[in-house]
C-alpha cells in the first residue's frame, strides 16, 4: 500500500479489476462514504474479514440497521452516488451492456450493470472500500 | 508502515493539528489555513520553505490514501527531530 495499485477479485462469479484510488480521490470519497453508512456501519463493515462480512450480511438485523441508514442518509441527499463514484475505477469482465456481457467499465455502466442486483453492488462496492481504505 | 490503521482513521486522524501554531512560534498571531485545499494535501505538501507541486501532483496520480498519510507521518517524525535537537542544545547550554 502507498502509491497505487491494481487489485482483483471474484464477485458472484464476475472478475472485477480496480485500481486504488489516487490519495485525493480517496479524501473526497471517504467522508462521502462515512456518511452515507454511519461511522460505525462502516467501520464494522470495512474492517470484518470477508468471511464474516458474509455472516454479518446474512444477520437480518445488521441488514436492516445498513438499510435503514442508507436509507436515512440517501433522503437527505445525493448520497447514493457515492457507491458509483467509488467504482470510478474499476471495471469487471462480465458487464451488462445492452443484452451483451462484455469487459468494461463499470462505472461508465453503472445503471445497467447492476439494475436489480444491489446486494451485488453492495459486494463490489465493500470490496473497492476495503482495498482502498483498510490496511489488512 | 508505522501503527496498524482503522478504516475511519483519515477521517480522524489528524496528525500535527498544532503545526500551524509551532510553526508562527506559538504566539496571538496565526497565518491562514487553506480554504480549498484539503488539509492532509497541504501538509504533505508543505516542506516549510514552499509547497512540492512534485509531491502535490503525485497525490492526484500514484499515490494513495495510505502513502498520503505515511507521507504525514515521516513529515511529522522529522520535524520533531529538528524540535528535539534545539532543546537538546538548549539544554547543554544550560538554557534548558
Amino acid at each position: 500500500m502507498g502509491v497505487i495499485r491494481e487489485h482483483t477479485q471474484a464477485i458472484d462469479g464476475i472478475a472485477y479489476t480496480t485500481q486504488t484510488m489516487p490519495a485525493s480521490d480517496g479524501l473526497k470519497i471517504l467522508p462521502r462514504l462515512v456518511a452515507l453508512l454511519g461511522d460505525s456501519l462502516t467501520g464494522l463493515f470495512f474492517a470484518t474479514s470477508e468471511e464474516d462480512r458474509d455472516k454479518l450480511l446474512e444477520n437480518p438485523k445488521v441488514l436492516g440497521a445498513m438499510i435503514s441508514e442508507i436509507s436515512r442518509a440517501a433522503a437527505e441527499d445525493d448520497g447514493l452516488l457515492v457507491l458509483r463514484d467509488m467504482l470510478k475505477s474499476t471495471s469487471a469482465d462480465l458487464v451488462r451492456v445492452g443484452d451483451a456481457e462484455i469487459p468494461a467499465s463499470v462505472h461508465t455502466h453503472f445503471d445497467q450493470h447492476f439494475a436489480g442486483r444491489y446486494r451485488h453492488l453492495l459486494e463490489v462496492c465493500l470490496w473497492v472500500g476495503r482495498v482502498n481504505f483498510t490496511n489488512p | 508502515m508505522g501503527w496498524p490503521r482503522k478504516f475511519h482513521e483519515p477521517l480522524t486522524r489528524k496528525a500535527i493539528p498544532s503545526w500551524p501554531r509551532a510553526a508562527t512560534g506559538g504566539g496571538r498571531h496565526k497565518g491562514i489555513q487553506p480554504p480549498n485545499v484539503p488539509w492532509d494535501l497541504f501538509v504533505a505538501c508543505a516542506n516549510g520553505d514552499g509547497i512540492d507541486a512534485v509531491t502535490f501532483q503525485a497525490l492526484h496520480t500514484s499515490i494513495d490514501l495510505d502513502g498520503l498519510y505515511d507521507l504525514i507521518e515521516m513529515s511529522d517524525a522529522a520535524e520533531s527531530w529538528k524540535s528535539a535537537a534545539i532543546m537538546n542544545t538548549n539544554e547543554t547550554r544550560g538554557n534548558g
